[in-house]
Order: C-alpha cells, then sequence, then structure tokens
C-alpha cells in the first residue's frame, strides 16, 4: 500500500485508492491546531473575527486534503500534468491563505523571542516573500525537479509540503498572522500580489503552452487518462497557471483597492467651509 | 560649537548586546542557508540532467543495432481485409513497425502518440508506420482502424491468424505476444514487446527503440535519419 500520491506505470482506474500518510498528516495538523488553540487562548472573550477562525483554517486544511488525496492527487502526482498545475494552484492561492486566516496572532506570541524570528520577518517583506514564491514555483515545475520528485512517495510528500510552504510565504506580507510584518500599504500589497502571483506565473505558463513537445516524462510516458494527448494536457496546465489565478486573485486585488481607496477618503482632511459673508447690518 | 543629535527613537547606542537593529541581520543567516541548499540541490540536479543526456552511445536515443537486421518478411492482412506482403509493400521506404493490440491500456497509445507527433516534427522525412495486432480476437479490422485514426489516418493496420501474426514476429526478431489470463469481467491482457523496429531505405533494420523514448528524443533522432545518406541509397 502507498502513503501518499505518486508516478505510476500502472493504468489509470476510477477504483478508490486509500493514502494513509494523506490522512495521517491532516490529522497531525488539526491537531497541533487544536493543542494550540488550548494551550494559548487568551483569558480575554474573543472577537467575532477570532471565533471564525477555526472554521477558516478548517476549509483550508479540507481542501488540501481534497486536492492531495486520490483522485485529484493521484492523478496530478503521476497522469495529468493539468492536475498537477491545478494542484498548485489550489495550494497556494486558495488552501494556504485560507490557513492563515485561520491562525490567530496569539499563536505566534511565544514565538517573537525565537532566533528564527528575524528571518521570517525578513521573509515576510514583499521582495523576499515575491522572489522565494516565484523560485519555488519555477523550481517545482521544472521538468527535472517533477520527474524526480514524483517518482517516489518521499519526494512527492516533500514537493507538496514546499508547495504549501511558498502558498503561505506568498501570502505573509498580506495575511500574516503576526499583523506587525503585514506591508502597512494596501496599495503595495496589491501591487505585490500583482506581480507575484499574477504577472511573473505566466512566463513558465507560457512555455508550457507552446512548448513543442511534453516537458515532462511523468506525464508524457504515463498511462493516458481519458484519451488525452499528453501535448494538449500540458497545454491545459499552462493554460491553469497563466489564467487560472484569475479566479482568486483579482476579486483580492478589487478588495484591496477598494479597502485602500476607502482609506485613502478617510485620511483626506476635510475641506474648509466655504466663508460665508456675514451681513452687516448698519 | 559641535552639536550633538539625539539618537533616534527607538535605536540603541553603538555597541549595545540588545541592539533591535542588528540582531535581524545576523540571525538572517538561516534564511541564506536554506537559500543556498536550495540552490546547490537545483544546480546539482541540472549537472546531473546534463550529464545524463550527453552520455548516449553512438549519439542515438534508439538502439543502434550494430548487425542490422533485414527487413522482415511476412504477410499479414489490412484493415481493408486486403492481403499485404511487408516486403514487397514496403521495399525501400523508411519503416517503422510495431506490435501491440487496441485495448492496450499503456504502451501502445503512449508510443502511437509519440510516433505521430516525432513524425509531425520531422517533416519531408516519409515514412510508413505499421502497427501489427496481436489482438485478432477482439481487433476486428473496424475496430483496429478506428483506434489507429485516432492517432493518425496514415498508419498501416494489420493482422492475422495467430500463426501468421507468430511468423511476423519471429521474422522481425520480436518475442511472440502471450495473452494473459482474462479477469472476472472477461477482459485480459496481452503481454508484447515494446520495441519499435526502425527500417531504412537500405531494407535494413538499424535502430530499435524501447519505451521511454520521449517524443523530442523521437525527433531529435527523426532528424538525423533524414541526413543519414548512406542508409537513404540502396
Amino acid at each position: 500500500m502507498q502513503w501518499w500520491c505518486t508516478a505510476s506505470s500502472e493504468p489509470w482506474s476510477w477504483a478508490w485508492t486509500p493514502y494513509p500518510g494523506i490522512w495521517l498528516s491532516v490529522a497531525v495538523v488539526a491537531g497541533l491546531y487544536v493543542r494550540t488553540w488550548r494551550r494559548h487562548r487568551p483569558g480575554r472573550p474573543l472577537t467575532a473575527a477570532e471565533r471564525r477562525m477555526p472554521w477558516w483554517f478548517a476549509s483550508g486544511v479540507g481542501l488540501l486534503w481534497l486536492v492531495t488525496d486520490w483522485p485529484i492527487g493521484a492523478l496530478g502526482a503521476g497522469y495529468l500534468a493539468s492536475m498537477h498545475m491545478l494542484q498548485f494552484m489550489v495550494y497556494t492561492l486558495i488552501a494556504a491563505p485560507l490557513v492563515m486566516i485561520g491562525i490567530p496572532s496569539w499563536f505566534l506570541d511565544g514565538a517573537r523571542a525565537k532566533r528564527w524570528w528575524p528571518s521570517f520577518a525578513t521573509l515576510s517583506k514583499p521582495v523576499v516573500a515575491g522572489i522565494t514564491f516565484n523560485v519555488v514555483l519555477l523550481s517545482t515545475h521544472s521538468p527535472f525537479v517533477v520527474d524526480l520528485a514524483r517518482a517516489n512517495q518521499l519526494g512527492s510528500f516533500a514537493m507538496d509540503v514546499v508547495w504549501l510552504a511558498a502558498g503561505m510565504i506568498l501570502w505573509l506580507p498580506l495575511l500574516n498572522p503576526a499583523h506587525e510584518l503585514r506591508h502597512p500599504s494596501l496599495a503595495v500589497q496589491a501591487l505585490y500580489l500583482f506581480l507575484a502571483s499574477g504577472v511573473f506565473p505566466m512566463l513558465p505558463g507560457a512555455f508550457l503552452v507552446f512548448a513543442d513537445f511534453p516537458m515532462y516524462a511523468t506525464f508524457e510516458l504515463s498511462p493516458p487518462v481519458g484519451g488525452l494527448d499528453p501535448a494538449v494536457d500540458q497545454q491545459i496546465a499552462g493554460l491553469i497557471m497563466k489564467v487560472g489565478n484569475i479566479p482568486i486573485l483579482w476579486p483580492v486585488l478589487g478588495v484591496l483597492f477598494f479597502r485602500w481607496a476607502m482609506k485613502d477618503e478617510e485620511s483626506t482632511p476635510p475641506r474648509p467651509a466655504p466663508e460665508v459673508p456675514i451681513p452687516v447690518t448698519e | 560649537m559641535a552639536v550633538v543629535a539625539p539618537p533616534a527613537e527607538g535605536a540603541g547606542g553603538a555597541g549595545s548586546g540588545s541592539d533591535p537593529d542588528r540582531r535581524p541581520r545576523r540571525s538572517n543567516s538561516a534564511l541564506i542557508t536554506l537559500f543556498v541548499v536550495f540552490f546547490a540541490v537545483l544546480g546539482v540536479g541540472a549537472v546531473a540532467r546534463i550529464g545524463v543526456g550527453s552520455a548516449l552511445e553512438d549519439g542515438w536515443y534508439g538502439t543502434y543495432l550494430p548487425e542490422p537486421l533485414d527487413r522482415p518478411d511476412f504477410t499479414l492482412t489490412t484493415t481493408e481485409g486486403e492481403p499485404f506482403d511487408f516486403r514487397a509493400e514496403t521495399e525501400g521506404k523508411l519503416t517503422f513497425l510495431f506490435f501491440g493490440y487496441a485495448n492496450c491500456p499503456d504502451i501502445c497509445p503512449i508510443t502511437l502518440a509519440t510516433l505521430r507527433s516525432a513524425l509531425d516534427a520531422a517533416p519531408g522525412l516519409a515514412a510508413t508506420v505499421v502497427f501489427v495486432s496481436v489482438d485478432p480476437e477482439r481487433d476486428r479490422p473496424d475496430d483496429l482502424r478506428a483506434y489507429l485514426d485516432r492517432f493518425d489516418r496514415s498508419f498501416v493496420g494489420l493482422t492475422g491468424t495467430p500463426a501468421e501474426l507468430d511468423a511476423a514476429q519471429s521474422a522481425s526478431g520480436t518475442s511472440a505476444a502471450q495473452l494473459e489470463e482474462p479477469d472476472e469481467t472477461g477482459a485480459y491482457d496481452v503481454g508484447h514487446s515494446s520495441r519499435v523496429l526502425v527500417i531504412t531505405p537500405d531494407d535494413r533494420a538499424h535502430l530499435s527503440y524501447a519505451f521511454g523514448v520521449r517524443q523530442d528524443e523521437w525527433a531529435d533522432d527523426l532528424r538525423r535519419l533524414r541526413g543519414v545518406d548512406e542508409w537513404w541509397s540502396r
């Protein structure tokens, strides 16, 4: 029995396949969350936003589970480049921010004194976070890394963990549980998100769409699923990378822009009332 | 008169052990180390990849046969029901010969898709692809034609009686296909050679391709094959 989804030379089957390593990982993450919540919960009454946080976190972890486990995880690990890309987009653009929204700032109360905190602060800067995310994006979509990692369970597990970490790093300047490390300017946040997850990923996406041949041996030489040609599958993957972020990114950018505009309006001092000449009666 | 500016708010004095501006720089070494390790792993990977690509013997992605086979001599039946004398029909032509079956879940569809894609990438290379079904029970002529048309209408489909197929595989130096035990639904797989034999216009097979040669590698070999004059002149 396999514990994590990986590439396989077996023809694809719609028969359900269990991956206990994935269940265990989800259970460990959920258990750690509950434990930390209980240990660090402040004595004061929780705010409404804090009470909603476990639901956000559960949504993120649930989504991670959905795209990591059979069938999407198995298809993405060894059969279809398009599913591989769908997994990446869900990991980094939906699940990671949901998980981060679900982490209260008091989870990190004890972490601020740790030696790694300054590194974490540096990683939260937009330039560093954006570069880190895109380096991970490029490397984990390079044919060498994909073919190497997806060939075995440990490599496949590592790639999924790196994706989740990269997704969380991407959102640090906006959704950092340590609020003081979020970038203070909403305009910079919007510009950062647009560049880091909207513009730069279009380049590797274009490579996939316009490549003459399938780039990944894993998907090219795997038993076909639904008669889908590997070249077409790769083009779909490229399109997902190029435009798949639009349904997530643009609404978020819209909200950021709207908030920024509202804030700007609030901070503008009110115009002085026009002076009305006082009528002089003699 | 010298004026001493007051220290900025929040800044510690020089040499202060608890200088908050100094501590982050020192602790960033962990982050830098992570980046260095990450790029080192990538670099090793890239070098390994280059090494693999340049170590191929003879420069072919396929297997070069130092003692080439003669163009096989056998007769089977086309998907139109006509007899097909392989040697006579393909004589002097660049020919790709492959044994498989239409219900094959992996090797055959991947190999046929690879051949079609590689031939598309080598325009001007006139080649005949011959697919011999080793599952005559299920691959009726119409089914076989429909299957091959999914890849390329020019692909030639052949089949025959078990005895004819055995003779064809033997003449091609290919191990005989074996029907495996059917499952509870009656479906069965056929164990067959995954080798594609490339017979050049000198009527000899100089190259064969095992499963796993990729489309871009096939295309490279086909472009190179186009320029191998001694194999073109009979």
